[in-house]
């Protein structure tokens, strides 16, 4: 998910770039902290992260990460990757890592999850939350629970709310191509995941 | 659930946009589902 971030941070130049989400606890914090703030520089500050701990545990398994630590490893990796963008060294005499990133020593982060420890990341570390796929039915009352939480908190402003939608599109007539490509169909769009 | 609940018209997309912005959404992203570059440009045709 992080290098296509960069192929898609070296490809264009206005759009914001997310990851939705990334399972944070199965990177080593260091390197996920060291690549994002990479990708924040090479896209010039669009980048923000979508963290989540996840709920299967092959995702884990095939990582050779344990399942059931995921949460304390999450809390421990948002932890030393904002220790990794202040410029701290985390050793005895190590040197700070680099690079850091383009803005505040941070990238901006929205957490993923619906539990109170979800909610209490996102105060802790986060700039919102991230629904995930879940249609707009099923995400509204989160919502307020977030908004609730965040205003609740004296957190300045209002949180970011992210949202996926999947949008397997078949090929439409494009108005600058005349009538001609009104012939053309598309099969391939209509294939679902 | 993706396969159930993607959004395969133009008015289903401009649908969930506004049932999104309805729930207090913030910023939507969209996924295609499938690797073509075509689709970013039926998204545009779609809602811009």
């Amino acid at each position: 998910m992080m290098t296509t971030s960069v192929d898609a941070a070296g490809a264009t130049e206005r759009i914001s770039l997310m990851t939705n989400i990334l399972l944070a606890p199965i990177y080593p914090p260091v390197l996920l902290a060291k690549t994002a703030a990479s990708i924040d520089q090479i896209s010039g500050g669009r980048l923000t992260l979508g963290l989540a701990p996840g709920g299967r545990p092959d995702d884990y398994e095939v990582a050779g990460r344990d399942f059931h630590r995921r949460g304390r490893d999450f809390d421990h990796a948002l932890e030393v990757m904002h220790q990794v963008w202040r410029a701290e060294a985390l050793a005895q005499d190590s040197s700070p890592a680099s690079p850091t990133p383009t803005r505040d020593e941070r990238v901006p982060i929205l957490l993923g999850g619906n539990s109170d420890k979800t909610i209490e990341r996102m105060l802790a570390w986060g700039d919102g939350w991230t629904a995930g796929g879940a249609p707009a039915a099923q995400t509204a009352p989160y919502v307020k629970q977030v908004r609730d939480a965040w205003s609740g908190a004296g957190r300045s402003g209002e949180p970011r709310i992210a949202s996926l939608a999947y949008f397997p599109l078949a090929r439409m007539p494009r108005r600058h191509l005349g009538s001609t490509s009104s012939t053309i169909t598309a099969s391939s769009a209509t294939t679902g995941r | 659930m993706i396969a159930d609940g993607a959004l395969r018209s133009v008015s289903q997309v401009t649908d969930a946009m506004k049932a999104f912005e309805d729930a207090g959404v913030t910023e939507l992203y969209f996924d295609p589902t499938v690797a073509n570059l075509d689709q970013i440009d039926r998204l545009a045709d779609a809602v811009l």
